[in-house]
């Protein structure tokens, strides 16, 4: 064997494929990839199937590829600043295939390339995990893998090559599976370099206008699957971030909280909130969003331990994740939807739900100023907050008009429209002004019953409201825009907004003038990726826990060594039972075991064994016992059988006619009436 | 000096290990089976593509992982299983002159009803380069050549069969001694030798060329007859197909004579071997003296052939045979 040998050009298969895995799986990942290497990529698949026609049949020279190497990397270098490591690294291994491809003819550079490919197939799961991208690569990785084995059997058939690789996968998988369901989940080793763009959904920084964008978007969030209650409507306030500095435009996390959650970050801290009465204990899947903060009702804690490794509480009361969600995730949540979010006792946090810029929105601010002189008590004043925006002909839209000065009082006293964060921020403003400690509060809103006890919240559901503290000792929650748009907060988002939907894709989920047709459909696939991102991607250390502690009782130490080997041992007995050679069994021809079949039918039938006589001695004997329907189909099905196994010279007699009369014989088998046949005077043999 | 020691000792582990056959089923005894460097680096790629997966908490990348390693598990019994079907037979190895390629022939034959599938590389026994051969293609007979330096008898060496299939994640394979000798002639000058007398003290000594043997009469034709001899002109003449007979030479003469002492021993074999070859070629009787080993005069191929094969088994002269060590 000669490691440099060259490789055939014209007519080599096993290039081919490779260079159709290479083109597709690049093709998945287009998103992540430059334009220019795309076109690379394109023209390096190109010329590998001009190779193989042998229409072109000069390989660009190693002079030519390593000045587009250098050119290449150059290029990649300039763009890498904009664009995170790890795309930067995608986009390299990209460009290094199609470089290899262009260059593919010694048997290193084909090995290399199809190690690049597998490698590839792994970094494209990061991107998606969904069941579909799952069934596409995984035929990307069978398409890799047969072009490997085409390259080690060149002159083995196609469609042997097809069935023994089907094979060797389908004895794999369950093997795989195992290992996964039994070898130890750990915590990430390091933080992974992360994209810049990839962080999606609300933002820290809430200035009235931007939340438009996001309603409408119809990407998934995360699922909550409820063990016991499931919150009602008005309840689903899904918490993520607390806004509490004000410019007079925009409202913002303060910059203390941040540090605070930055140091908790690292040194692993939690804040540990006080917590009374019933709790909604769910399991939450989330998408890979790349944020840190994670949606929960009131005040939440992680459920289980392995939860608890992973997030923890921030001071006010959010849950925030250690580690930027990347990929889907799974977390152990409660919630005690009737503990009080209370304020701590310093004043710190009151005064600075006070701190408003001077000097704008002045009108707003002189109104808060009447409503305190009205109003003795807090509570008082902030119900007629709400009631104004009751009364005074609000309304709810996702196009308001632009107010770049002083937009809360525009807001109040003269556009009168808006959405969520035009109200929230209006309220909060004039709850500050008049004396009473407020803050926004940005999560989701709702959620769609998947099941009965699964909740699904998407994008659109994006929602701000207002947190005061009337008394000073607890933040109460206010959500102004349900003043105006109470369809919203009782049936979710989409039925409110459905009069305002006419301009959405015609198959999209938003909207709502889909067919119920296309509405099940979308309701079937969801359920489908829920299962799917339930029991495989949000498979982790405590369900695996759950798992074994479920089969073996409670998970000690040499339990879970004996389940280890069992498994262990379970995995040797798979591959004992592939392999270890069996015994060949009777009538390994098929033409033998089709007529064994036969025969069996036939005694079970007649009540006439077979014993030594040959196939045309068996017609003879049984022919009076069958009626002729029969008789018919069993003498030609005798003949070709005879034909085929003992003058196998005489091609036309193929096993093909063999099968089609078997299948003939079966049915007028099954249609003969049972018994004997009638006016049969032999004897009963034996 | 460590490289051919450690030869040896390998060679010798191994022919405790899978002792020399004319036949050879291939099975544990005989099967070597280890990782590939692709196969390294796959496993590599395994490991990076775990951490990968750990780090970003990907569900699909450590089921990957772990197909990939499980994949890897059951391509070692693949790769295995597809090498013990092969079982090969010794079909021999046919003398060649010293600078000629010998060819060694086996038979390649599949005791199961399922054939080995990949390639085949086959190749001799320290050996950098061999032939390839695709047990899809072709399942016959295999000749694998050795370019011969010297004459002698020499047991072949071993023949390292080696296969891939079918991931090249792991080599199997196996050095198989199929206990062959390999005679290999006298390469041949083209300086004849002498024809002489057994007893060898006639000073009379003439070159016996072909065709100065006394006529001594004609008779009638048998199928078989030399063509040349025919008498043409009597068959001219319109009488029967009549063959002229020659006296043969008498025993003292008929003996090509070899010294085994002699300073150029392998030139006088030589030359001893091209005459054999073209008194064979002439169909003409002769016997061969090498020593104390006589031949006894006669003709034919078996008998060329014995004559040759002592040439090739004659000791080397010492100063020759310190050359060679």
């Amino acid at each position: 064997m000669n490691k440099h040998s060259r490789l055939p050009v014209a007519g080599h298969r096993a290039s081919l494929i490779m260079s159709v895995a290479v083109g597709s799986i690049s093709l998945t990942l287009i998103e992540q990839l430059m334009g220019w290497v795309m076109i690379l990529l394109v023209c390096a698949v190109a010329v590998r199937f001009l190779l193989y026609k042998g229409l072109y049949k000069h390989a660009p020279g190693t002079r030519t590829i390593n000045l587009l190497a250098v050119l290449a990397s150059v290029a990649l270098a300039w763009f890498a600043i904009g664009q995170g490591i790890f795309i930067t690294m995608i986009n390299l291994l990209v460009v290094g295939c199609a470089l290899k491809l262009l260059l593919l003819n010694r048997r290193r550079d084909f090995l290399q390339l199809a190690a690049c490919c597998l490698f590839l197939v792994g970094c494209a799961f990061i991107f998606s995990q969904s069941l579909f991208s799952t069934l596409l690569y995984s035929l990307m990785l069978f398409v890799i893998l047969l072009a490997i084995q085409l390259f080690f059997a060149p002159q083995l058939g196609f469609k042997r090559h097809l069935k023994r690789l089907l094979k060797m996968s389908l004895q794999a998988l369950p093997v795989a599976v195992l290992l996964f369901l039994i070898l130890p989940h750990l915590p990430p080793f390091w933080g992974m370099p992360q994209d810049k763009s990839t962080a999606i959904g609300l933002s820290e920084k809430m200035t009235p206008g931007d939340i438009a964008k996001l309603t409408r978007s119809t990407d998934h969030v995360f699922t909550a699957t409820f063990d016991g209650d499931v919150p009602a409507p008005e309840q689903r306030y899904w918490r993520a971030m607390v806004l509490e500095e004000f410019d007079g435009k925009s409202w913002q996390v303060s910059e203390y909280r941040k540090q605070r959650q930055q140091v908790m970050t690292y040194t692993r801290q939690s804040y540990r909130p006080a917590v009374t009465g019933p709790a909604f204990s769910y399991q939450m899947l989330t998408e890979a969003t790349g944020n840190q903060w994670l949606p929960v009702i009131d005040i939440a804690l992680p459920g289980t331990f392995a939860s608890t490794e992973k997030v923890f509480s921030a001071n006010d009361y959010t849950l925030r994740t250690r580690q930027p969600m990347l990929s889907k995730q799974a977390f152990d949540i409660s919630s005690f939807y009737q503990a009080s979010l209370r304020v701590p006792a310093n004043g710190l946090e009151l005064n600075s739900n006070l701190q408003l810029p001077q000097q704008t929105n002045l009108r707003a601010m002189a109104w808060a100023q009447q409503l305190r002189q009205q109003h003795q008590s807090n509570r008082a004043l902030a119900q007629a907050v709400m009631t104004y925006f009751a009364s005074q002909r609000f309304s709810y839209t996702l196009e308001p008009p632009v107010m770049p000065d002083a937009p809360v009082d525009t807001f109040l006293f003269d556009a009168r429209q808006g959405f969520c964060s035009h109200y929230a921020s209006a309220m909060t403003f004039v709850l500050r002004s008049a004396g009473i400690p407020a803050r926004i509060v940005s999560g989701y809103q709702g959620g769609k019953n998947l099941t009965d006890n699964v909740l699904s919240v998407y994008q659109y559901d994006a929602h701000a409201w207002v947190e005061a503290s009337l008394d000073n000792q607890s933040w109460t929650r206010f959500d102004p825009t349900a003043m105006v748009a109470m369809s919203r907060l009782q049936y979710g988002f989409m039925q409110a907004m459905s009069e305002q939907q006419q301009d959405a894709p015609l198959f999209s989920r938003a909207n709502p003038a889909n067919s119920t047709l296309l509405n099940s459909m979308f309701h079937l696939l969801d359920s489908v990726n829920y299962q799917w991102n339930r029991w495989v991607l949000g498979f982790d250390a405590s369900t695996q826990e759950d798992m074994v502690s479920s089969i073996m009782g409670k998970a000690t130490g040499t339990r879970m060594t004996i389940f280890m080997l069992s498994v262990l041992l379970f995995i040797a007995g798979l591959l004992a039972f592939y392999f270890v050679p069996r015994s060949v069994k009777k009538g390994t021809n098929e033409a033998e075991r089709l007529y064994y079949d036969i025969q069996k039918r036939l005694e079970k039938l007649t009540g006439l064994p077979r014993n030594h006589l040959g196939p045309s001695g068996y017609l003879t004997l049984v022919s009076p016992r069958i009626n002729s329907p029969t008789r018919i189909a069993l003498e030609r099905f005798t003949r070709t059988f005879e034909a085929l196994q003992y003058q196998s010279h005489r091609k036309h007699y193929s096993i093909s006619v063999l099968r089609g009369q078997h299948r003939l014989l079966v049915k007028a088998l099954r249609k003969h009436p049972k018994g004997r046949h009638q006016g049969t005077t032999s004897p009963m043999p034996g | 000096m460590i490289a051919r020691l450690r030869n040896r000792l390998l060679l010798r582990w191994l022919a405790s290990r899978i002792p020399g056959k004319r036949r050879h089923q291939l099975d544990v005894q005989s099967i070597f089976i280890l990782p590939t460097f692709f196969g390294g680096c796959f496993f590599l790629l395994c490991l990076c593509l775990f951490i990968l997966g750990t780090n970003y908490q990907n569900n699909m990348l450590l089921l990957l992982t772990y197909f990939f390693i499980a994949l890897g598990l059951i391509n070692l019994f693949a790769s295995y299983h597809n090498f013990a079907r092969i079982q090969l037979q010794a079909k021999g190895v046919s003398p060649v002159y010293a600078g000629d390629n010998a060819t060694f022939q086996f038979q390649l034959t599949a005791p199961h009803h399922q054939q080995p599938s990949g390639e085949l590389y086959v190749q001799w026994w320290g050996h950098d380069n061999g032939i390839t051969i695709d047990l899809d293609e072709s399942a016959g007979t295999i000749s694998l050549p050795r370019f011969t330096y010297r004459r002698g008898i020499f047991s072949l060496p071993r023949v390292t069969f080696a296969s891939e299939y079918p991931l090249g994640l792991f080599r199997c394979w196996t050095h198989l001694d199929f206990t062959q000798p390999l005679t290999v002639y006298p390469k041949l000058s083209s300086v004849g030798a002498a024809l002489r007398p057994l007893q060898g003290e006639d000073d009379t000594a003439t070159l016996h060329a072909p065709g100065y043997d006394d006529f001594q009469m004609l008779k009638s034709y048998h199928p078989g007859d030399p063509v040349q001899r025919i008498a043409w002109k009597s068959v001219a003449k319109g009488g029967p197909p009549v063959v002229k007979v020659f006296s043969e030479q008498a025993g003292s003469a008929g003996y090509l004579m070899l010294d085994p002492n002699s300073a150029t021993l392998e030139e006088d074999i030589s030359s001893v071997a091209y005459q054999i070859v073209s008194l064979s070629q002439q169909n003409l009787s002769f016997g061969l003296k090498a020593g104390q080993q006589i031949i006894p005069a006669s003709t034919g191929d078996a008998h060329r052939h014995q004559c040759l094969a002592l040439l090739a088994a004659l000791p080397e002269t010492p100063s020759q045979r310190n050359e060679h060590e």
